[in-house]
């Protein structure tokens, strides 16, 4: 891209070419959540299982199909580890109609059906967040958020944390290098990763939180204290009418379900 | 002339220190000058800057004693909104300033200018016009981490003056420049004379700030030592004696004054120097009645 073009492209709405990641921030926001809390609070494997199938698809359909499924599957193996395990214990020789037998034992139906509903609760919380972290970039939304009344120091502090995760993944990344170049073993596996890190991981933290009080003074040689509205160079497309009736029927359908299951059934 | 920062008996220690950092300071910058602020390391001046910025003591605490007025105000009455507004400075370690939350030099050199709700359009033109100014305008889609220590400093330098503040206050602009780049900085703080803003800038590079600057003031373990007119205060024995740094032409002409030969004026770069050691050696040759 050549300069010009670049600055060309500010005067436009800011776009990735991929409807989900284009998403309106806010109006992703409320869909995600509306759905996540829905499965957290219902805690019915049927809805949970829907909304992280829901979230698989969407999935299917952006560029982080791949990080997604992944790290999805990971959690899901040790959901199912822990969780299945258990609950199965808890529950095992409990009265009711038997599914199986375990060691001799009993395993109640109702057994297998919470450990349904906790798996897949979790799984539809999750997937539907990560699907929005995976997609969404916390300027935008900060962004958005900012237009409809937060405080730009509070949008600061939301962006510098994320960026201070990312400086310290990255000084971690450097101490590794370094450490090889001094023969120390830090290719592998886990445990060798992290082994080889341990020893600096909390040096690198308090030094990133230390950095804080430098933004302090590079935020007021900005001008950041200057009262009254911020602008934005960057421009986000305001919310399309679709995309304002997706997020408000995730609402309604994330109170009806929640009313439903929790109040008749 | 109009005074604009006003310094009066000022002693500054920074909290859990018994040393003062700076003491008994007191002078006038006017409008519209240059000043260069010398003196060895651990002199002070980065505390001058601060002060005059009053980040010392509203961002270190510590203690000040005496006053501090910037354009007729006390700093103590100074709107911290205000005076970032007013006194742009742009600190000693470049790589301090990065804000660190936007992720091109674009975006970056822009940021003071979205804090000052200023319109896109106007802040597009702003940020393209100072980039060029200040010579970034290849960097302006890199990320502002991945900078080299000489482009972050020009980045920092294009950010603080995307603000236009009348007052601008650099500490050791040129700490990571190469020469070149170096005389870039003087060009763009020479226009920034010419354009009626008043300029105060430390560095340790006596040449060159000998050449731009009106005026000096020298520090030497936290007092001033002398403030002036450049030609005057770098011909001062007070400043080789206490270890401050003088440019070599003007060690030159002193070591030719203390041999009984004056050059008959202190010159404070290289052309002015080759002016007065012609005249100066035409001079001799005529005392001598060679030729
Ligand atoms: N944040 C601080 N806390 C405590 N003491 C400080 C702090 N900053 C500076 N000092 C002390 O104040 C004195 C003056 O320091 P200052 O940074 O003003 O010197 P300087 O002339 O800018 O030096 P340099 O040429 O190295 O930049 C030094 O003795 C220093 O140790
Ligand atoms: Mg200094």
């Amino acid at each position: 891209m050549t300069n010009q073009e670049f600055i060309e492209s500010f005067r436009k709405y800011q776009k990735k070419g991929n409807w989900w990641c284009d998403f309106h921030p806010l109006a992703k926001l409320v869909f995600c959540l509306s759905l996540g809390f829905m499965s957290m609070i219902v805690f019915k494997w049927q809805v949970g299982l829907g909304i992280f199938l829901l979230a698989s698809v969407i999935a299917v359909f952006t560029p982080v199909t791949k990080k997604y499924f992944t790290t999805l599957g990971i959690m899901f193996l040790l959901g199912c580890v822990l969780t299945v395990g258990v609950r199965i214990y808890v529950h095992l020789g409990d009265p009711g109609p038997v599914a199986f037998y375990l060691f001799g034992k009993p395993v109640p139906i109702a057994a297998i059906i919470s450990c349904l509903d906790l798996i897949f609760m979790i799984e539809g919380f999750l997937g539907i967040f990560m699907m929005f972290f995976l997609t969404t970039e916390m300027r935008d939304l900060c962004y958005c958020l900012e237009q409809i009344g937060l405080s730009s120091t509070a949008t600061f502090m939301v962006l510098s944390t994320f960026a201070c995760i990312g400086s310290i993944k990255e000084k971690l990344n450097t101490v590794r290098e370094s450490q090889r170049a001094r023969g120390i073993e830090t290719e592998g596996n886990l445990v060798v990763k992290v082994k080889s890190v341990l020893p600096v991981l909390f040096p690198v933290i308090i030094g990133s939180m230390t950095g804080i009080e430098d933004k302090t003074l590079a935020m007021s040689a900005r001008a950041f204290a200057t009262p009254g509205k911020h602008s934005a160079l960057r421009k986000i497309e305001p919310a399309r009418p679709l995309e304002k009736v997706i997020a408000g029927g995730a609402l309604v359908c994330c109170i009806a379900g929640i009313v439903l299951f929790k109040m008749w059934l | 002339m109009s005074v604009c920062i006003e310094f009066e008996n000022v002693s500054y220690a920074y909290p859990l220190t018994k040393k003062a950092a700076v003491k008994q300071v007191s002078f006038q910058l006017e409008t519209g000058k240059c000043y260069g602020i010398i003196g060895p390391n651990a002199s002070g001046k980065t505390t001058i800057c601060n002060l005059m910025r009053g980040l010392c003591p509203n961002f270190y605490n510590g203690t000040l004693k005496g006053k501090v007025i910037v354009c007729g105000k006390p700093m103590t009455e100074w709107d911290e909104a205000e005076i970032s507004v007013r006194i742009g400075y742009v600190f000693q370690d470049p790589f301090a300033q990065v804000s660190g939350i936007k992720e091109t030099v674009f975006e970056e050199i822009g940021m003071g200018l979205e804090n000052l709700g200023v319109e896109q359009e106007e802040m597009m033109r702003r940020i393209v016009e100072i980039a060029k100014e200040v010579q970034v305008d290849h960097l302006l889609q890199k990320h502002p981490l991945a900078l080299s220590g000489g482009q972050c400093q020009r980045v920092a330098f294009a950010s603080v003056l995307a603000l236009n503040s009348d007052i601008i206050v650099i500490d050791e602009p040129t700490s990571q420049l190469d020469p070149e780049g170096t005389e870039d900085v003087f060009e763009i703080i020479s226009r920034l004379k010419a354009k009626g803003k008043t300029v105060i800038i430390a560095e340790h590079k006596v040449d060159l700030l000998a050449e731009y600057c009106d005026e000096m003031l020298v520090m030497a373990d936290g007092r001033l030592l002398a403030k002036g007119e450049t030609r005057a205060v770098l011909a001062d024995p007070a400043l080789e004696e206490n270890g401050v740094q003088i440019p070599q032409v003007v060690q030159l002409a002193n070591a030719l004054a203390k041999a009984g030969k004056p050059l008959g004026a202190i010159p404070v770069n290289e052309k002015e120097t080759m002016e007065l050691l012609e005249q100066w050696r035409g001079g001799r040759d005529d005392g001598a009645g060679s030729k």
